[in-house]
């Protein structure tokens, strides 16, 4: 087959727009990178967008120690590696019980998930905050849990209720005609099929729990259990900021989320194309 | 892939049955308001008092607990700490759900007196004069601690704003403290001649300005006036109103303050002050500390009061204090009372005095390393003006804001500053009834 051919005009703007636009977005990770590298002098007798006049390397290892982000990382990825797991499981099952099991209310009950999108979290704080601490979970990792996990649920289930539909329903009976029940069908033909999806619901649900603030700083109090987020405005005083430190904590801190994003990145576009169709 | 999901979901248990366990022995510490009291100790009732403090700023508070917790073996503390932010969410939110802790750190004015005027804050009327407070504190730090007539917090601390410059800058343009306003809007002019920027104002947020919009305030309208608008017991439609906007937008028109001022940030506005490309930034008593954190030297700044041709000549002032949850039982509330009032007596505060801030006690030794502290809270000696964003409710207060950024864009003119926020006035009010 022929390749089509792209006018080398055209081909060279495309390139232009791309280039712009990743400067766009890589312009203030450069500008964080120089406010992490700089001394406090240095940062404060400077402009923001000049080069550090010596690289100030020990941030990294300051901000690290000062910042307590070894805990801080450490809490929030035990919090990632329980929470995206377990809401993905049960997004999954309720996504699968409403494009597959074919019961009266399943559109309705659909609608009913995505309501749980359009609440403000902050229109929550207070419900919340007494029903976690009549039921003694205010400082709980199991509280945390539950109000993180309640929260994602209509998100995911929106994602994969939309990818689970693009899987024919013939195979469903062939996985039958096989012997295959409810959960068989479930565990062997969808789930696996339904892979990119998950691994884009891994990416936003990561991203989202590592970067949450607002339920964090009510719920976790207790300084050993602190998230990174909360952590890192340790760096803030009432009257003032140490940019230098939190700047370079800030760096350190979005690692993981790269991590995670490169690792799943293949299945990305492909997931998200596919949960929304239908 | 049966088994995998199987596995996973058994650790996922796992995981979640030993966090709970593990997390078991904190549940319900820091958001319970009444945890019940322990067992005896020495054969007296032991009594758990909880604190919400700041974080940043109170590094010196675990030593000091401690040493309370040895002298008074019958009381232990739970401190949780919090940023700046989180404290008001975190207060706001527990007071909705009943959930305040024994004693919590909060700001005066408006931030303090939420908790005061809905009977959240025990009160403290009887204890201070009982325990002689106007001997220990400074008056003004208790006064600001009072709504109603009704004291409701242990002072802390008592900050006191003045007008600092690089001594540098100064010298070279052979300026001295202004005496007069007339004088201090002569050396704005000088510093513009001379290609510095006259005041490192960075107003995103709105404080900056603010804080010379309320000094302008205090002389175009005096003292009494002054009080009557944050108060909210005059009209903001006042010709004293318009001429504190007509000289911010004559400010911003002569140059006075930095490009782009409005949305700058303040900590961007301060490094012109280090560069020596300033010459002139409102801040308070806890600026020493600043710029040693920032790594320079104090010794190379003054700072100056506001020349406001005011008789009394008030400084700009704002208090923090401890405030005790009202529905806590009486052992708890008394313990909390003892444990405040050691936190701010002069011996805590000689101990951390370094550290500890700007102190409400009267007595206390003065450290080398802040040499502005006691001229800035000498200058607070005839009198101080609560400052404006504590003074007037939140709302109001985010309406100021609006209009000096409005008066500087150009987009209201003083006159419409000055009506927009009485009609924010009247809404406010019209609320409240």
């Amino acid at each position: 087959m022929e390749e089509l051919r792209v006018h080398p005009g055209i081909q060279a703007l495309r390139y232009t727009v791309l280039i712009l636009l990743a400067a766009i977005f890589l312009i203030p990770v450069l500008f964080i990178a120089f406010t992490a590298l700089k001394s406090k002098s240095d940062l404060l007798t400077s402009p923001f967008y000049a080069l550090p006049q010596k690289f100030q390397w020990g941030n990294f290892a300051e901000a690290w120690n000062q910042g307590k982000m070894s805990m801080y990382m450490s809490n929030t990825a035990f919090i990632c590696l329980v929470k995206v797991p377990l809401g993905i499981m049960i997004e999954a099952l309720a996504a699968f019980a409403l494009t597959r099991l074919n019961f009266k209310w399943s559109n309705s009950m659909f609608a009913f998930f995505l309501v749980g999108m359009m609440i403000p979290i902050q229109a929550t704080l207070v419900p919340l905050n007494i029903f976690l601490n009549k039921t003694h979970l205010v400082n709980t990792y199991p509280g945390i849990f539950l109000v993180y996990v309640g929260f994602g649920i209509p998100f995911g289930i929106l994602i994969l209720r939309g990818f689970f539909r693009t899987i024919p329903k013939e195979i469903d009976e062939s996985a039958l005609i096989d012997g295959c029940g409810d959960m068989g069908k479930f565990y062997r033909i969808v789930l696996p099929l339904a892979m990119p999806a998950i691994a884009t619901l891994v990416i936003f649900d990561f991203m989202a729990t590592w970067n949450e603030f607002l339920l964090a700083q009510i719920f976790i109090t207790k300084d050993s259990m602190r998230t990174i987020t909360t952590g890192l405005l340790s760096f803030k005083g009432e009257h003032a900021t140490d940019y230098t430190l939190m700047n370079a904590g800030v760096l350190i801190s979005i690692i993981p989320t790269l991590v995670v994003y490169l690792l799943f990145q293949k299945y990305f576009v492909s997931g998200l194309a596919g949960s929304v169709k239908g | 892939m049966k088994k995998w999901i199987l596995l996973l979901t058994g650790v996922l248990l796992v995981s979640i049955i030993a966090a709970g366990c593990s997390s078991g022995n904190n549940s319900g510490t820091v958001n319970n308001a009444s945890p019940s009291a322990d067992n005896t100790q020495n054969g007296g009732a032991k009594v758990n008092i909880s604190l919400w403090v700041l974080n940043t700023g109170w590094e010196w508070l675990p030593e000091a607990v401690r040493d309370f917790e040895q002298t008074n073996p019958n009381i232990s503390v739970e401190v949780t700490k919090y940023e700046v932010d989180p404290i008001k969410e975190a207060l706001k939110v527990a007071a909705s759900s009943k959930t305040l802790p024994d004693m919590w750190f909060t700001w005066g004015g408006s931030l303090g007196s939420f908790y005061a005027e809905n009977g959240m804050t025990m009160d403290l009327t009887q204890v201070a004069a009982d325990h002689k407070w106007s001997e220990i504190y400074n008056q003004t730090a208790i006064d600001m601690s009072t709504y109603d007539g009704k004291v409701s917090g242990i002072p802390i601390h008592l900050n006191v704003l003045g007008m600092w410059y690089p001594k540098n800058v100064y010298q070279k343009l052979n300026l001295q403290a202004p005496a007069t306003f007339a004088e201090f809007e002569s050396q704005l002019q000088t510093l513009k001649d001379n290609n510095i920027t006259p005041l490192a104002f960075g107003s995103k947020g709105g404080w900056h300005t603010m804080r010379l919009t309320e000094q302008l305030l205090e002389h175009f309208a005096g003292p009494e006036l002054h009080d009557k608008l944050n108060s909210l017991d005059a009209s903001w439609n006042d010709p004293a109103v318009v001429k504190a906007f007509g000289k911010i937008k004559e400010y911003t028109d002569k140059g006075y303050f930095p490009m782009g001022y409005s949305s700058l940030d303040p900590s961007e506005a301060e490094s012109l002050i280090y560069q020596e490309a300033a010459g002139i930034i409102n801040e308070g008593t806890w600026f020493d500390g600043t710029i040693i954190t920032n790594g320079f030297n104090p010794k190379d700044f003054d700072v100056f009061k506001f020349p406001n041709d005011q008789t009394p000549s008030r400084a700009s002032v704002f208090a923090e204090m401890f405030q005790i949850n009202a529905e806590t039982e009486a052992a708890k509330q008394e313990a909390a009372i003892k444990f405040g009032e050691y936190l701010t007596s002069t011996d805590v505060i000689n101990k951390y005095v370094e550290d500890y801030g700007s102190p409400a006690a009267l007595e206390f030794n003065i450290s080398d390393t802040t040499p502005h502290l006691k001229p800035l809270l000498d200058s607070a000696g005839d009198g101080g003006f609560l400052i404006t964003d504590q003074a007037l409710p939140q709302e109001v207060a985010q309406k100021l804001f609006e209009a000096q950024d409005k008066v500087a864009l150009d987009e209201w003119t003083p006159q419409q500053a000055a009506e927009g926020m009485d009609k924010a006035v009247t809404a406010y009010k019209s609320k409240q009834k």
